[in-house]
Parts: structure tokens; sequence; C-alpha cells
């Protein structure tokens, strides 16, 4: 299917949006099957919604797994996107539950997306966490290779503006670069404009 | 399981105890074998093999001990689990075993490893390096 699509729209990368295995959600409300977003795409994210399931990690790593394997034979490149927190506490959640993601996708070959970093924000109190400077000063170092991110993928704030409950004000450095990056690489709608 | 949420466990433990004896018939023998001092321990290990290499991932989660119907903590919080002993276990010993851990403390070498090896897991976040 996706041999079919790319000769349909050559030269375009696509990107799906995965979300749980274990819910019904995708189903149940946009139809869309995680097998459909495999099969249709070139870059698959798994939505780990709720890292804050950690009473039982057995059910995300057997998710990681089996993710991990359908993207391999697929030739789909996986990234692991969490997004632990409830929409009312956005900025109110525990910092090690994206290590414990972290941790988790590095078990299974998934490179991370941060992509709470992004939502609430790159405010000046949100340092880098500590497995940046594991991955960047020790791994590298012992195994004698770079950090390579196959792909980069960034949020603005104008992704959120139907979400009054997000502020605006936080993704103002982020969507600085966004705007730096997009226009020195592709131009895209809505933002060139 | 949403935060603010009362708590439900949703696993069958007959049927999980089944699928894990399944999994566990139907798995090729491994190059590396691994045996925790603690039969309750609940770390996350995977491995995968490079050329030379065994990568042993290990994410030390406990997770979270919750009633039926207590409430999610908001934010939830992951729950570190105490270390303890890994014994791991290769048909021949290995050149070198390095253990590289997220806490910086618990970084090991062991020049002269046997064919088994005990080291503690990591605190949060460990990769173990078996030279092979």
């Amino acid at each position: 299917m996706r041999q079919r699509q790319a000769s349909e729209f050559p030269g375009k990368t696509c990107v799906s949006l995965l979300g749980s295995i274990n819910s019904a959600w995708g189903t149940q409300t946009h139809g869309g099957a995680i097998e459909c977003g495999l099969n249709t795409s070139d870059i698959g994210l798994w939505e780990a919604y709720n890292p804050a399931d950690f009473y039982s990690w057995r059910r995300l790593s057997t998710e990681a797994a089996a993710l991990a394997e359908a993207a391999r034979v697929r030739g789909v490149i996986p990234v692991c996107l969490p997004n632990a927190d409830t929409a009312p506490k956005r900025d109110v959640f525990d910092p090690e539950e994206e290590t414990f993601m972290w941790g988790l996708a590095q078990a299974y070959g998934m490179p991370l997306s941060l992509s709470r970093v992004f939502l609430t924000g790159l405010t000046e109190n949100d340092h880098p966490r500590d497995y940046f400077v594991f991955e960047r000063d020790r791994l590298r170092t012992y195994r004698g290779s770079q950090p390579a991110a196959t792909i980069g993928i960034m949020f603005s704030h104008c992704s959120r503006d139907n979400d009054p409950a997000y502020e605006s004000l936080q993704g103002r450095q982020g969507e600085g670069l966004l705007h730096f990056l997009a226009r020195r690489t592709l131009y895209v709608p809505g933002l060139d404009e | 399981m949403n935060e603010g949420q009362p708590y439900s466990d949703p696993r069958d433990e007959k049927a999980s105890r089944w699928l894990a004896s399944l999994a566990a018939d139907v798995t090729p023998v491994q190059p590396l074998s691994i045996w925790c001092s603690d039969p309750k321990t609940t770390l996350l290990t995977a491995v995968r093999k490079q050329k030379k290499r065994l990568l042993l991932y290990a994410v030390n989660t406990a997770g979270a001990s919750l009633a039926k119907g207590e409430t999610v903590p908001t934010p939830s919080k992951v729950v570190w689990a105490e270390p303890v002993d890994l014994t791991l276990s290769l048909g021949k010993a290995p050149k070198a075993v390095r253990v590289i851990s997220l806490d910086s403390k618990e970084d090991k070498i062991i020049e002269k490893p046997g064919s088994s090896i005990t080291i503690q897991s990591p605190k949060r976040f460990g990769l173990v390096v078996i030279d092979l």
C-alpha cells in the first residue's frame, strides 16, 4: 500500500500517528487502525498517551515490542511520543515519567520525541534531563558513536491553537526555531503566509 | 489508567500466566540468561545482539502499587525499584563486560569476566555491554 501511495505522491514523506494498540480509541473515534498507519507511512509516531500507566510497565513494553517489530518488518521508523499529563494539569508532572519512557524506548530501539517539552513549552525552568547528559557524555564515549537523529519533529504552539488551556507564551522559543528552520528548508503553508 | 481516576486492574492473572508460559515454551534458547536474586523483581530487560556484542537494556521500574478503587495520583509518579543482584549467564566467558548507568556511580567495568557474572540492577536505567 505504501508503494502505491508513494507512486501517487512521489517525494513525500508520510508520518502516521499511531495510538495505543491496547486502546480502542483510534478505531472508535476516527477509524484509523494501527496497522493501516504502519502500512501507509515512512515514520510512525507511537503516541503512548498516558504513561501514567506505570502500574504495569508490561502493558507499555508489550506494546513497544509489538510496534518496534511491526515497524521493522515494514521499514517504518518508529518514534516514541509520550504524553503523560492531563490537559488541565499540563505543567504538573513527574519528570521521571520521561526518564521512564526514554529508558523503555531505548530498550526497544526507538528514539524518543519529547512531546511534552514542546507542549508545555521550552521555558527557562526547563533543564535537560539527565539522560541527555548520559547519551552525550558517556554512552557516546564508550560506543564510539555519535548521537544521530533520523528525523526531527517540532511542534509549534500553532498546533495547539484549538486548546484554550494552552499557554502560548511558553511555546514562543520553539515556534521561533520552527519558523527559522521552515524558512530555510521548505515552504510551509500557514507558516510562511 | 488516567490520573485522578479510580484504579482498576483489568489483567486476568490466570490468562497472563498461561500466555507467559506459552511464550517461554516457544522461545528459542537465548545466548544470555538472566537470574534475579529477588523473584518479585519487576525489572524490565531487553537484549539485542550486535555482531560481537550483546546489549542488555534494563529499566528498573517497580510500577505503582495501588489498591482497587484507589485514586491514581496526580501527577502520577514513577516508582523506581530497589536494585537487586542480577546474575548473567552465557555459554562461554565474554571478553569484557561494562555497565553504563544513567546514575554514573553505578558504572562498572569487568575486565576478565567468567561465563557467569553478577552485577546490581541499575537504580533507574542501565545498559550492559557484553563484548563476546
